[in-house]
């Protein structure tokens, strides 16, 4: 294994979160103090997951990490009710959209009817995935939880 | 799960090491795959994997499961991106209140990215001092492993989480357990 270089480029996970109620989570400002030093950081991958949108801040965001010219992932573990709620995606070019599974999967075991939920987020994302980016990739950590 | 995603068009399917941070130790443990679960896999996807992989483009972390899926890439240079644990390396993770941790499956905080900048954290001891140990401590039976360089000690993040050492081989590893054979080096 080489020894760690402290210069090599770097592929960044950012669980960002726009909930503005709760003591715990950041306020705008901070978020995007954090997105500045990413991007002074020599990153050439920057996946954001997200839990709770606030759609304006989001895309304000994705033009901060757009304008960088870097390989953008955004990941999503929200069921969007309305393809309007996607709409902002249009504005942006992301190299992938995923789609989170995890939190969805005990839903589904107690309510067989979150799947049919889970079918149309799917079809509303592919459909989206079409236009503003190449690939809707479907992401599971929980293995043992699959159903 | 894999022909529910063929079956609605899904042509991506990524599956991401284990993430630990700070959830309950119990919740984490109840996700951790065992060897048994990746001979459960390997049985289930059997006669299906190259149907699978003609249908569906794989992100897959773990060298363990890759192996599964691709397994005539017995090598990791065949596998794209892999050199053995990354963490705090060519990747990091940022949770919600901007801490800074060498890896989502790693849990050691690093720092808030609201207090310095990133070069700034990378250039810390704790850092340097946590990769040495990554790229220098392997459990006695790793090193001796004719395929180490192959897999040079799995998940570091996973085997640091359970045995709180490094020092211990990875649990989806086929020659991690004592009753199982293991290659070993040939002495001279």
């Amino acid at each position: 294994m080489k020894i760690s270089k402290l210069d090599a480029p770097l592929r960044v996970y950012w669980d960002v979160n726009f909930k503005h109620s709760s003591d715990d989570i950041l306020q705008k400002e901070d978020i995007f103090k954090i997105a500045g030093r990413i991007l002074a950081g020599r990153p050439f991958f920057v996946n954001l997951g997200e839990d709770i949108l606030n759609y304006e801040h989001l895309n304000e965001l994705l033009e901060k990490f757009q304008d960088a010219k870097i390989k953008l992932s955004l990941s999503s573990s929200n069921i969007i009710k309305d393809k309007k709620d996607l709409g902002f995606l249009n504005e942006h070019k992301l190299d992938f959209l995923e789609f989170k599974l995890n939190p969805h999967i005990a839903t589904i075991k107690r309510n067989k009817k979150h799947l049919d939920k889970i079918n149309k987020t799917l079809k509303m994302y592919l459909n989206v995935t079409d236009k503003v980016c190449p690939s809707l990739v479907v992401t599971a950590d929980n293995y043992k939880l699959l159903p | 799960m894999l022909d529910y995603f063929i079956k609605r068009g899904i042509k991506y399917f990524k599956m991401p090491n284990t993430f630990i941070n700070n959830r309950a130790a119990e919740e984490i443990s109840q996700q951790l795959l065992t060897f048994d679960d990746l001979k459960n896999l390997r049985e289930l996807i059997s006669g299906k994997v190259d149907y699978y992989r003609s249908n569906i483009r794989f992100f897959i972390h773990d060298l363990f499961i890759f192996k599964i899926f691709f397994p005539e890439k017995r090598k990791s240079k065949e596998r794209m991106e892999y050199g053995g644990c990354q963490a705090g390396n060519a990747l990091c993770y940022i949770d919600q209140k901007g801490d800074l941790y060498l890896c989502s499956s790693l849990y050691v905080n690093l720092g808030s990215v609201l207090d310095k900048d990133i070069k700034t954290i990378f250039r810390s001891k704790l850092r340097s001092d946590v990769r040495k140990k990554i790229e220098e401590r392997f459990a006695k039976k790793c090193v001796r492993c004719l395929d180490f360089s192959d897999c040079q000690g799995g998940c570091r993040g996973v085997v640091y989480f359970i045995n709180e050492t490094f020092l211990q081989p990875d649990p989806l590893c086929p020659y991690g357990k004592e009753e199982n054979q293991k290659p070993k080096k040939l002495m001279k």
